[in-house]
Formats: C-alpha cells, sequence, structure tokens
C-alpha cells in the first residue's frame, strides 16, 4: 500500500539529483569560459563604485552617463551628460559612442542609493564595449543635486 | 492534453528564463545582490548554477524526461522566489527579478505573484500527475 508513495519520491529526488549535478558542472564551466562571467573579486556590488568627491577630485575628464528614464532625464540632469538607459540601449550606445574618448573616465549614474541601473549600465558598458574606466556614482543623482551649491 | 499544455507553458517559462541568465550572467549576479540579503558567495553561486538548472529543468519538462525530478525543483525554486519578493517588498526593497532580462517586465508586484503562483500550481500538477518511471 505504502510501496508507491516512496518510489515516487525516490524517483524524484534520483532525477533532482541528477538535474542539480548537471547544472553544477555546467555552472563550473561558465565561472572558467563565459566571457561575460564577472571575476569573484568584481563582481560585487560596490566594485567599481566612486565617490562623487573621488571624482570631483581628481582631473581626469568625466564623461556622465544618465541611465535612469528619459522622462527623469529630460526633467534635470548632469550636465554634458548622455542618456543610457536599457530601456533604448542600442540609442543610447550611439550617442555614448558618438561622445566618448578613451582617455576620460565614464561614470555612470541613477536615481539614489537604491538603484541597479547604474550599475547594470557600467557592466554592459564593459562587456559590450572593453572599456576598463567605466565607473558608477555612489548615491547618483541625489548625492550630485544635494552637492550642488 | 492538458498535462502536454503545461509542461510546454511551464518549460517554456524556464527555458526563456534560463537561457536569458546565462547569456547575462553579470546581470543577473547584480539582481540578487540587490535583494539585499543573500551572501555574496551564494549570489556568485546561485548566479552561476541556477540559470542552467532553469534550463535544463525546462528541457525535461518539454522532452517529458525526468518530469518530477524537474517539476520538483523548479516547485522549490518557484515558492523561494515568491516568498524572497514578498519578504523584499515588506523590506521595501525596490528589485527586478531579472527573470526576463530586458525582454518583459511584470508591471506590479501583484502580477508578479500571481504569475508565479499559477506556475507553482502548474509544477505541482505536473509533479504529481506524471509517471514515475519517466
Amino acid at each position: 500500500m505504502t510501496a508507491q508513495p516512496i518510489s515516487a519520491i525516490a524517483v524524484a529526488s534520483r532525477q533532482a539529483v541528477l538535474l542539480v549535478f548537471v547544472s553544477l558542472v555546467f555552472g563550473g564551466l561558465t565561472a572558467w569560459l563565459h566571457p561575460r562571467m564577472p571575476g569573484y573579486a568584481e563582481g560585487r556590488m560596490g566594485a567599481g563604485a566612486l565617490h562623487l568627491a573621488a571624482i570631483e577630485a581628481q582631473e581626469t575628464p568625466v564623461l556622465w552617463v544618465d541611465a535612469r528614464t528619459e522622462a527623469e532625464f529630460e526633467e534635470a540632469h548632469i550636465p554634458g551628460a548622455i542618456l543610457v538607459n536599457e530601456d533604448d540601449w542600442e540609442g543610447g550606445l550611439m550617442r555614448f559612442m558618438n561622445v566618448w574618448d578613451p582617455a576620460h573616465w565614464v561614470v555612470v549614474y541613477c536615481d539614489a542609493e537604491t538603484c541597479q541601473a547604474s550599475q547594470a549600465v557600467m557592466q554592459r558598458l564593459k562587456d559590450e564595449l572593453g572599456i576598463d574606466n567605466v565607473y558608477y556614482l555612489e548615491g547618483g543623482w541625489q548625492v550630485w543635486k544635494e552637492a550642488q551649491p | 492534453m492538458i498535462m502536454l499544455l503545461l509542461r510546454w507553458l511551464a518549460g517554456a517559462v524556464f527555458v526563456l528564463s534560463g537561457i536569458l541568465k546565462i547569456v547575462e550572467p553579470g546581470r543577473f549576479l547584480l539582481d540578487l545582490q540587490a535583494f539585499g540579503f543573500i551572501s555574496y558567495p551564494l549570489a556568485y553561486a546561485t548566479a552561476l548554477f541556477l540559470p542552467w538548472m532553469e534550463l535544463f529543468c525546462g528541457v525535461a519538462l518539454w522532452a517529458n524526461r525526468l518530469t518530477r525530478g524537474a517539476s520538483v525543483l523548479l516547485a522549490g525554486l518557484t515558492l523561494a522566489f515568491i516568498t524572497l519578493l514578498l519578504f523584499s517588498e515588506w523590506r521595501g526593497v525596490d528589485v527586478e527579478c531579472g527573470c526576463f532580462g530586458e525582454w518583459f517586465v511584470f508591471p506590479s508586484l501583484g502580477a508578479h505573484v500571481a504569475f508565479n503562483l499559477g506556475l507553482l500550481v502548474a509544477l505541482v500538477v505536473i509533479a504529481v500527475r506524471s509517471r514515475a518511471t519517466k
């Protein structure tokens, strides 16, 4: 009477273990071979973050990239910033390529501390264009706005 | 016929979700960290392993092979994800799930949870009704 449920659980467990094992193998291969998988130290949220004070203290020219929505960008943005967000990635990339200079730092910002868009855009610029000196502004637009006289 | 439809629909969700994460693992890693309470080593390991599990389990549902194991794993995953979504909402953390990359974003938390609850029910039905020999 009880043989069927036990058998069903045993079958499910065996199959699940097999699927997990195969996934672990491919996950390991991803870590090793995937060109877009960040290294362990590079993928940590916060890696690539810059404080506003650090940006203002250095002399390298900065290209500001606004990763917020188009409506927020139109309302106000850091002077000279270009709009590059994931809503219109191709259009943003065209704008970026028109003004990008390898000698500049690229600093991406989104709205505030809690948004992820700046880090996502930073990562994509690194991955898709192979640019190293891309960072994101810690605290984003809110921090920049508060720092203005 | 209904079982076939359920397997194909549930399989499609996870195959698509898995492929999009496999293509952009860095993005998925950021999404995981944005939840705020997953440790970095766990997030990194999950970003490597979980997309493949979604893909293989989705393909297993399509092929009707290892069906019971795949549906049990995916049901557990979906349940954990619903909990994670609700917990994040309760903590006031604004997160993107990263489920379907840029292709599709749920209009509201309610729609997101409802979709996942539907998926969970489908997976439970598949797990219960699938033959143990497959």
